[in-house]
């Protein structure tokens, strides 16, 4: 296996860049399915009788979903794909892969009753969009977790903090307030609806 | 036509208590409001006609009263000598029809609507043709349908050429006011033909519970320190005292029962611990987690927003408590129409939603009680023909003296609520268009006392519920019972209905 001089913090941590299937297809494979799996999994338990249990499993399996399309690519994609020698970009493209799969779900789910064009400015709600642009913050954070795990566990002499990973949940931070914080979303909702007023009306 | 149960005119040759034909509403109304010009008495009215249309208004909807339409009667032509009742609206936002405590709620405690029901007449089957804030309070003003006053959904905006009937009644000598949620889209409306307009703008029009700043005719005020309902009927009460030797009417229109369903202080908690074992099966706390769910804005665990709702609701009782009372102290209470209801109801958990917009019984079903001691035989029995908010303007209307103008499609009830029997709708049309981003998609359904038929627009299949066998519309039978003579009748009544047969 070659080692990837393209991304400092993982190249300084001497990591051997393992095949694509193991350092892409496979972290990405496991999220993108255990979503799935949820997801599947939670439009079938209707045949539940007990309430408790009904709503103890509807209730975890709703968090469940959340965190494995929203949280993904900080709990598990991107650290597995950085110690699996990914570059940066792969890395990048790999969390996204999820998160955009849900987005995608939502976009055709909605074309239903929405035509083509809304249903794409339906990525732009502050739900989706804000979902999105959070991985940035995810990312930069996994990243700075990741180095400070090789520098712990490994001594590697790597540098945690750079200008790019505070930079990126800087940037997550002030779009979390623009689309869900700022008077508790409406502000973004608003503005969201006076561009689909002059997108389609 | 006089009105059982009211005194005669004291001038029968001069000017009959009766209905007016609609030429004679025209021309009444007409002259009316040339007269209330010259007088000063309607000065808003014209300066914000004269603002907009000119000197010579004209109303594109055929048969509308206007200013200066027809000279020639008197303006007290519209008046009637007897005194004619008044009128209390009472409109909430998001209270189902089945939660109050004379329905058989498992705790919630409502003993003034429990005492208005009993005094009153309700209206077991009281729908709105439209279930979403915007459109269906355009409806209960104008007595049209959604698809024609204009305001689909809570993007389209209120066009001020629409007629009310609060204008209406204000050209036959009422004193007039609204109090309260406007929510409209657009700007504030130049509403004609009232003295009173209490409002608010924040918060896209929906208000906030505490400390509501609210625009007291045209001028904004801040209000801290207050809770809205309590506001809003200490204004409504102060109006009445002010007119209690006038023909009146009062548009009392709540923020409550809308989200963030906040209860006032003394009422929090009061529900803390309440068993909500009635809630449906298939609800969890976590619902709006669910795909779409999220922009109904109820984050966070539903059994919390339930108890808040239910102890906001006794708040909306204990106000209409005090409402009740004054009119008790000023000697009002007889001859005045008391109507109490909702601009929609509201999914608590059912088919896994929190919300109101689908066809569904929860969310087109509303509250609807209407007290009219002078003239209503046998308190607190119940009625069961459909009807619709559309059908307030004209039911108003009526009991005053006035023609409904033709453009109103709803029809007046009031020989419901006076006990005459009378031939009724069999079935009625359901609306409800697109309101991007809500994940509901536009459709149209027909609803008659045993089926609920809907077509959806997009791919969705239609759906078609026995609602006498299955109420809570779980067992959708159209594939089963497609081309049959029951999908085929309703199918046409739903095109009937759409090309406007009423």
């Amino acid at each position: 296996m070659s080692e990837s001089t393209t991304d400092t913090g993982r190249s300084a941590c001497k990591i051997e860049e393992q095949s694509f299937a193991s350092r892409f297809l496979f972290p990405v494979g496991i999220a993108l399915c255990t979503w799935l799996v949820f997801q599947i999994l939670s439009r079938n338990l209707g045949w539940i009788e007990n309430p408790g249990v009904y709503r103890t499993l509807m209730n975890a399996l709703h968090v469940l979903i959340y965190v494995s399309y929203a949280m993904s690519s900080l709990l598990f994609v991107y650290p597995t794909m950085f110690f699996r020698g990914a570059s940066l970009t792969e890395r990048v493209v790999g969390s996204y892969i999820t998160p955009l799969a849900f987005v995608g779900k939502e976009v055709m789910r909605v074309s239903e009753f929405f035509t083509p064009g809304e249903a794409l400015y339906y990525a732009f709600s502050g739900v989706l969009l804000g979902n999105l642009l959070l991985q940035f913050g995810f990312m930069g954070l996994a990243e700075m977790i990741c180095r400070t795990r090789c520098r712990k566990k490994y001594g590697f002499p790597v540098k945690v903090i750079t200008w790019g990973p505070p930079l990126a949940i800087a940037f997550s931070l002030f779009v979390l307030y623009i689309t869900l914080i700022w008077g508790m979303g409406v502000h973004w909702f608003y503005i969201y609806q006076e561009g689909y007023k002059l997108l389609f009306q | 036509m006089d009105i059982p149960g009211l005194p005669p005119p004291q001038n029968e040759g001069a000017c009959p208590r009766k209905s007016l034909s609609r030429r004679e509403f025209l021309l009444a109304a007409g002259t009316a409001m040339l007269s209330a010009t010259t007088t000063g008495v309607l000065s808003d009215l014209t300066t914000e006609r004269g603002k907009r249309e000119g000197s010579a208004p004209t109303h594109p909807k055929k048969g509308i009263p206007e200013p200066g339409g027809e000279p020639g009667l008197s303006p007290r032509s519209a008046k009637r000598q007897g005194r004619p009742p008044n009128f209390v609206f009472i409109l909430t936002d998001d209270h189902r029809w089945d939660h109050m405590s004379y329905m058989g709620h498992p705790f919630l405690e409502t003993p003034n609507m429990d005492r208005l029901a009993r005094e009153g007449v309700t209206f077991n089957n009281a729908f709105v043709t439209t279930s979403l804030c915007s459109p269906s309070r355009a409806s209960f003003l104008t007595g049209q349908y959604a698809h024609t006053h204009g305001v689909q959904n809570n993007l389209t905006p209120w066009d001020d050429r629409r007629v009310t009937f609060l204008e209406l009644l204000k050209s036959a000598d009422y004193r007039t006011a609204f109090i309260g949620k406007w929510h409209m889209p657009g700007k504030l409306p130049q509403l004609r033909g009232l003295d009173r307009f209490v409002t608010f703008t924040i918060q896209g029009g929906q208000g906030q519970y505490f400390d509501c700043p609210l625009i007291i005719d045209g001028v904004e005020t801040e209000r801290p320190g207050t809770y809205i309902t309590e506001d809003l009927t200490d204004f409504a009460i102060d109006f009445m005292r002010g007119e209690k030797d006038n023909p009146f009417c009062l548009y009392l229109s709540h923020k409550a029962v809308h989200h963030k369903f906040l209860p006032p202080e003394d009422l929090k908690e009061l529900y803390q611990d309440a068993d909500l074992s009635h809630l449906p099966k298939e609800y969890f706390s976590l619902q709006t987690l669910r795909e779409g769910n999220i922009w109904e804005g109820a984050l966070g665990p539903m059994e919390i927003h339930y108890r808040n709702y239910c102890e906001t609701l006794v708040s909306v009782d204990r106000e209409l408590g005090r409402l009740l009372d004054e009119l008790d102290r000023l000697g009002l209470s007889e001859n005045t129409v008391l109507v109490y209801t909702s601009d929609n109801g509201y999914s608590w958990g059912e088919h896994i939603v929190n919300g109101k917009r689908w066809a569904s019984e929860e969310n087109m079903r509303v509250p609807m009680i209407v007290r009219y001691p002078a003239n209503s035989p046998e308190p607190g029995r119940g009625q069961n023909e459909m009807v619709l908010n559309i059908d307030i303007a004209p039911t108003f209307l009526d009991l005053a003296g006035v023609s409904s103008p033709e453009e109103m499609e709803g029809r007046s009830f009031k020989p419901l609520l006076i006990g005459e029997g009378t031939p009724w709708r069999e079935s009625f049309l359901y609306e409800y268009f697109k309101d991007f981003p809500y994940n509901v998609p536009a459709h149209q359904a027909v609803r008659t006392q045993q089926y609920l038929y809907i077509e959806y627009e997009g791919r969705r299949r239609p759906a078609l519920f026995d609602i006498q066998e299955d109420p809570r519309t779980l067992h959708n039978l159209f594939d089963a019972a497609a081309g049959g003579d029951v999908v085929h009748k309703l199918q046409g009544r739903l095109r009937e209905h759409l090309e406007g047969v009423r």
